[in-house]
């Protein structure tokens, strides 16, 4: 409570003087100073957005730590916003298990539930499968030979979304994922799961999202919000993570080999264009 | 840019009637989206974009769809299950409707050759069916292919292989 009022305090100073500093903790000397930024939408009441260093600092040295595992696997309930056809608002749940060996192979349990999805992705650094519990259905390609390249050619060329995707690329060699937040800021201590994190708030163009990030020596994502403030009804996703650093892993884990009672299919192709125009 | 292309989610169709070849107006794709049911919320699970960050979100299928053939399509409102949720079959923000109905061959069952529909959609009674090592989804007298859509399969109905 008290950080918010701070926080709603020092908001009001802004608006009579920019460089106002919302810090709690005292960054290190060297930190910049947060940057006032104007909202992007015209809005009768233009806002002023924060970047505090200290949110984007732990983004990054949650990045940097994810980069320094080599293999791990992350459990992860998961909940998402759907509509029902009168428009409701529903919340659909699933569970996902993420098993990675960087920087080639990568397997992933997952499954949604009501929506009857139950399906093993397989990435070995030469081929990459889905394949389908229930139905049997898998289809292959030829993949790229890494997982943070395999993320990119399954986004483009056939409209895959890797669960958990953000693992790879936060804290990567490319920093559009700092250069997109338009607003951070420290919220407070928080438990996930027996967990103690510290609570931290983004924002983008397209969604709002919150990290709760584990408060110790192994910086780990432990919950992720993601807001779509893009859509009309604004709908949510949201994922807690378990994590194991040690995890046994095999070759069946990483490798399709399919049963004698599994159909071949394929991807359909949608090739998105990744022109530089738009 | 992603709001150039929030055209709605894809949507399952169930074709009752039968299509009308030569009809002025092509439906509107919210509105097939809106009558055609269910309807994912459009929320992102991923904070960064995986690939390329200025994608153009123009998807094209290869069902080979020809969207200038106009339709009069039907849509059955009575399949709802589940208060209306029928799982298993929803697209994200960044697809057009495809299965509009606007295609030029009829299929079997009164659906257009080249409509892609969700496994729950699928007549009763199916079964896997390999002709010539491509799997098919036979039911009765109608014929499915199987494909990956994304993550999830989803069936185009095809003329009887054989």
């Amino acid at each position: 409570m008290q950080h918010q009022f701070k926080r709603n305090a020092c908001t009001l100073m802004l608006m009579l003087a920019t460089g106002c500093s919302t810090q709690q903790a005292k960054p290190p000397a060297n930190t910049p100073q947060p940057v006032p930024v104007v909202a992007a939408e015209p809005a009768t009441v233009q806002t002023k957005l924060v970047i505090e260093p200290e949110a984007i600092n732990a983004l990054k040295r949650m990045g940097n730590y994810l980069h320094t595992l080599k293999t791990f696997s992350v459990s992860s309930q998961t909940s998402v916003d759907k509509e029902l056809e009168s428009g409701q608002k529903i919340m659909v749940d699933g569970e996902l298990t993420v098993t990675a060996q960087l920087p080639n192979r990568l397997h992933i349990d997952r499954k949604v539930f009501d929506d009857d999805i139950d399906q093993q992705f397989f990435y070995d650094g030469k081929t990459f499968t889905i394949y389908g519990n229930k139905n049997k259905f898998y289809a292959s390609i030829p993949a790229p030979s890494t997982i943070r390249e395999l993320l990119a050619v399954a986004w483009e060329r056939y409209d895959i979304k890797m669960p958990l995707s953000d693992l790879f690329i936060w804290g990567g060699d490319n920093h559009d994922d700092e250069a997109n937040i338009l607003a951070a800021s420290y919220i407070g201590t928080s438990l996930v799961n027996g967990v103690s994190c510290d609570h931290y708030a983004f924002h983008n163009a397209d969604v709002d999202w919150q990290l709760w990030i584990e408060k110790s020596e192994t910086p780990l994502p432990r919950k992720l919000v993601i807001t779509t403030t893009e859509e009309h009804k604004s709908p949510q996703y949201i994922s807690i993570m378990d994590w194991n650093l040690s995890p046994k892993t095999n070759n069946e884990l990483f490798t399709f080999v399919p049963h004698k009672d599994a159909h071949k299919i394929e991807f359909m192709v949608v090739e998105k264009s990744t022109g530089n125009g738009k | 840019m992603q709001k150039l292309n929030r055209s709605k989610q894809f949507i399952r169709l169930m074709i009752t009637g039968s299509l009308v070849i030569g009809m002025s107006a092509l439906l509107p794709e919210d509105a097939v989206a809106r009558g055609g049911g269910f309807h994912d919320g459009g929320a992102r699970t991923h904070v960064n974009s995986a690939g390329n960050m200025n994608i153009n979100r123009n998807v094209n299928t290869n069902a080979n769809i020809n969207r200038n053939v106009n339709a009069n399509v039907n849509v059955n409102r009575n399949v709802n299950v589940h208060g209306g949720y029928r799982g298993g079959y929803y697209y994200d923000d960044h697809h057009h409707g495809v299965s509009t109905g606007a295609a030029v061959a009829i299929g079997v069952a009164g659906l257009a050759v080249g409509t892609m529909i969700g496994a729950s959609q699928l007549p009763p009674s199916c079964s896997i069916v390999s002709v010539n090592g491509i799997s098919y989804q036979q039911c009765g007298s109608s014929w499915y292919q199987p494909q990956y859509s994304g993550s999830q399969v989803t069936y185009v109905v095809v003329n009887p292989p054989r």
